[in-house]
């Protein structure tokens, strides 16, 4: 009985279960609504990480794989050794042939032929439980550093003033989870597998075709009301929210297109697929004190401070009235800004100078990965006051 | 003294004179050498403004010791350790000393700015300055898909990805010991957090220093291109995590 | 940065520029097997299916027999947001009773070239999300000798 419930309690609550039987029965009146208490040691690596970093995108990049199946070889950076006791091949070639949505999903992706299909049913398996390394845990860690390399280097060449916090929202903005999950399900038209087994039997659904879907065990954050949790144990470790699962089918399958087709197509796939999607980056940036924020980006640039003049104005009298204000540095104009008072009009006008000097754009800029690159334009990095 | 006001100074006053605004900055640089805890004040003051009834305001600079609610001397915050900002003093000789050896299928040649912004953190002076955050964050990008491909090209397969050792190929770590093997972080512009503004030539943040390395990536990238970039971390970085 | 929060955003999908993606991802047919209204239906399945579904790879066919109803062509899509099924897919259907083996591939050809949103008019005659390339209007855009004198 001891070593059964041993198991469940964390290593310093089994101790002086063993010592002491007093403690034992008072453990046992605790009800199973009390709060429970969390062990520090418990919490999944995985957890620490995403408090770690601000946004989904550098999480999914320094996710740690934890796998019991996989021998380390001592010198840890012999990488070649890392040998995987588990059989990886859990669905071979011809049998993901024969799945109807993995056929039409490589045909609707426009994968060449090099592209296994049993590779696509790999990134859309997620980790389920520990005994099967048939997972795209390590495909989507790779993946997502391809599109975080490709994406941060589109945006650095083409928007190279951008401030690092603005920068990194934009990337997470194409790359990050929500983004990710959306061309998947409503882009790629890939499928959660929520049926049961039931209802599979009952639609007379080979076995097979589950592996077309994307499988993944959901993360529950709302609990169904009247029923509490008796079981004791810590969050399942590879629990996983809708959106993350989905991304990272997307990043498993970028990564599966680095490894059949080589970078220069996975390099493409990225410029189709996701670098075509629609930012307004502009709308990123929210200022706290603009006018202070200009004063010193002038400054710093030699310029003379900012002085606001009126252009135009309508309706003064009315109670709809309209200015249109100039901020200008000396006799240069650096943008106009419009608003129904001389205050919301000036507070404009700010913004619009700022953002015209971090979104500067060059022409026809080249990444650093095109063959025909020579050099881009590096900035002296953001102003802050 | 004319020569020493700054060139802020004559913008402000020519401003003035065009806008008629009743405050302006002169600002006044004391040149005499300030000992611990002394404050020089001088005003300047010329009749001719006075008589247009404007106000003058003189800014003091405190040297030496910090003394609460006054400003500092501007060159005693453009240095750090002792060593004055510029591409003079052989600021850069440590980098381009380092530069020179590599042997790299192209000759690695950057010019001073960029240098000198390779050396510069973030916290140097505010930010006012050309500071390293971009070409690091480019350098970052770069050093972490090249590392993956590095770990994938040697086993052939996946199953090193997201190791323990697979991710400590990027780490601040490694980054700030691989500059420091090379002797690049011998001059490095950056505030220290230390207490009381103490200077302590040893310490050195690794958080901070490895923006050094991730910048020299970053830099290489950003003059000629990825391929190179990733020739300079095959031949140079990732020998050195062997050891 | 000091002074500059940012928004988080989602990128917005734009089928078509870049990479271009059928939304028709899925089409079932569902006939019976002995009622006359599924007659063309079935004459579909037997002759032109095999050959009609390989012109189509990107699109998953399946065939459902239900006997004693209308035979019915239904495709599911990945545009989201319009008519939704009970597991959140975009469906379009078309009852095909009665109708001949041509018809039948018509209306097939039909559901795959739709993008599964619902037909409305168009209000506007331009659509987009981009903002507009004219900017805001300013008096001074206004040629000199055309304004309006008080």
């Amino acid at each position: 009985m001891f070593s059964s419930r041993t198991a469940i309690g964390h290593k310093s609550a089994s101790r002086v279960w063993n010592a002491s039987t007093k403690i034992q029965n008072r453990l046992i009146s605790i009800s199973p609504a009390a709060v429970q208490k969390t062990n520090p040691n418990s919490n999944s690596n995985n957890e620490i990480i995403s408090k770690k970093y601000k946004f989904s995108y550098e999480t999914a990049k320094n996710k740690s794989i934890q796998n019991s199946h996989l021998s380390i070889p001592n010198n840890k950076f012999d990488f070649a050794n890392y040998n995987n006791n588990n059989n990886d091949d859990e669905i071979t070639e011809e049998n993901a042939k024969l799945i109807p949505s993995i056929v039409s999903l490589h045909a609707r992706l426009q994968l060449s032929p090099d592209y296994k299909y049993s590779t696509l049913v790999k990134s859309l398996s997620c980790p389920i439980d520990s005994n099967s390394n048939f997972n795209n845990q390590q495909l989507s860690i790779f993946g997502s550093h391809i599109l975080s390399f490709y994406v941060s280097e589109y945006l650095l060449t083409n928007y190279p003033r951008l401030p690092i916090s603005i920068l990194k929202s934009t990337i997470d903005s194409y790359i990050g989870n929500f983004s990710l999950y959306d061309i998947a399900k409503n882009s790629w038209g890939i499928d959660e597998d929520s049926t049961s087994k039931l209802e599979k039997y009952l639609s007379n659904e080979p076995e097979l075709f589950k592996f077309g879907r994307l499988r993944f065990i959901k993360k529950v954050t709302k609990p169904e009301s009247n029923i509490i949790k008796y079981s004791n144990s810590i969050n399942n470790p590879f629990e996983l929210s809708k959106s993350e699962a989905f991304a990272n089918s997307v990043r498993s399958i970028i990564a599966g297109l680095y490894i059949h087709s080589g970078e220069e197509s996975a390099k493409n796939f990225i410029n189709d697929h996701i670098l075509s999607r629609q930012v307004d980056i502009s709308s990123v940036f929210d200022f706290k004190e603009p006018g202070k924020l200009l004063t010193r980006l002038l400054k710093t640039n030699n310029m003379l401070s900012p002085t606001v003049r009126l252009i135009s104005e309508t309706g003064r009298l009315s109670n709809s009235p309209i200015y249109v204000v100039g901020c200008f540095s000396g006799n240069d104009l650096l943008a106009t800004g419009e608003g129904s008072s001389l205050k919301e009009a000036r507070v404009r006008s700010f913004v619009r100078a700022l953002k015209a000097w971090y979104l500067y754009k060059p022409l026809d800029a080249k990444v650093p990965s095109d063959s025909n690159f020579n050099g881009m334009f590096v900035d002296d990095g953001e102003k802050f006051y | 003294m004319q020569s020493l006001i700054p060139s802020t100074t004559i913008q402000s006053s020519r401003c003035l004179s065009r806008n008629f605004s009743k405050i302006s900055q002169i600002r006044q640089y004391t040149n005499a050498k300030i000992s611990y805890n002394q404050i020089y004040n001088k005003n300047i003051i010329r009749q001719q403004q006075q008589s247009q009834q404007q106000q003058i305001r003189s800014i003091v600079y405190v040297r030496g010791q910090r003394v609460q609610g006054l400003i500092r001397d501007p060159s005693e915050i453009l240095s750090t350790d002792g060593v004055k900002y510029g591409k003079e003093n052989d600021n850069l000789k440590p980098l381009k000393e380092y530069l020179n050896s590599l042997e790299l299928s192209t000759k690695i040649e950057l010019s001073d700015d960029i240098l000198l912004q390779i050396i510069t953190h973030k916290s140097f002076a505010h930010g006012s300055k050309p500071y390293n955050a971009n070409i690091s964050f480019l350098g970052e990008q770069i050093l972490q898909l090249a590392a993956t491909k590095y770990v994938i090209s040697q086993s052939g397969n996946l199953n090193a990805i997201g190791s323990l050792a697979h991710r400590f190929m990027w780490s601040d770590k490694m980054l700030a010991a691989f500059a420091e093997s090379k002797g690049v972080d011998e001059v490095f512009f950056c505030k220290k957090a230390l207490p009381g503004g103490k200077i302590d030539k040893l310490y050195k943040p690794k958080s901070i220093y490895s923006t050094i390395t991730s910048s020299i990536i970053g830099a290489i990238a950003s003059k000629y291109g990825k391929t190179i970039a990733e020739e300079f971390i095959e031949k140079e970085l990732i020998p050195a995590y062997k050891n | 940065m000091v002074g500059v929060n940012f928004i988080q955003q989602v990128s917005r999908a734009r089928n078509g520029v870049g990479a271009f993606v059928l939304p028709c991802k899925r089409i079932t047919i569902t006939y019976c097997n002995f009622g006359g209204s599924s007659q063309g239906t079935r004459d579909f399945l037997r002759q032109r299916l095999p050959k009609f579904a390989k012109q189509y790879p990107e699109v998953e066919f399946r065939v459902l027999e239900k006997p004693g109803k209308h035979p019915v062509l239904k495709g599911e899509y990945t545009t989201p947001n319009t008519f939704t099924s009970e597991n959140g897919d975009t469906i379009k259907q078309i009852c095909v009773r009665k109708w001949n083996i041509d018809i039948v591939e018509n209306k097939l050809k039909l559901l795959i070239n739709s993008s599964g949103k619902k037909l409305s008019k168009p209000k506007h005659t331009v659509i987009s999300t981009n903002p507009s390339v004219r900017g805001i209007w300013s008096p001074f855009y206004v040629d000199p000798n055309h304004r309006y004198k008080i």
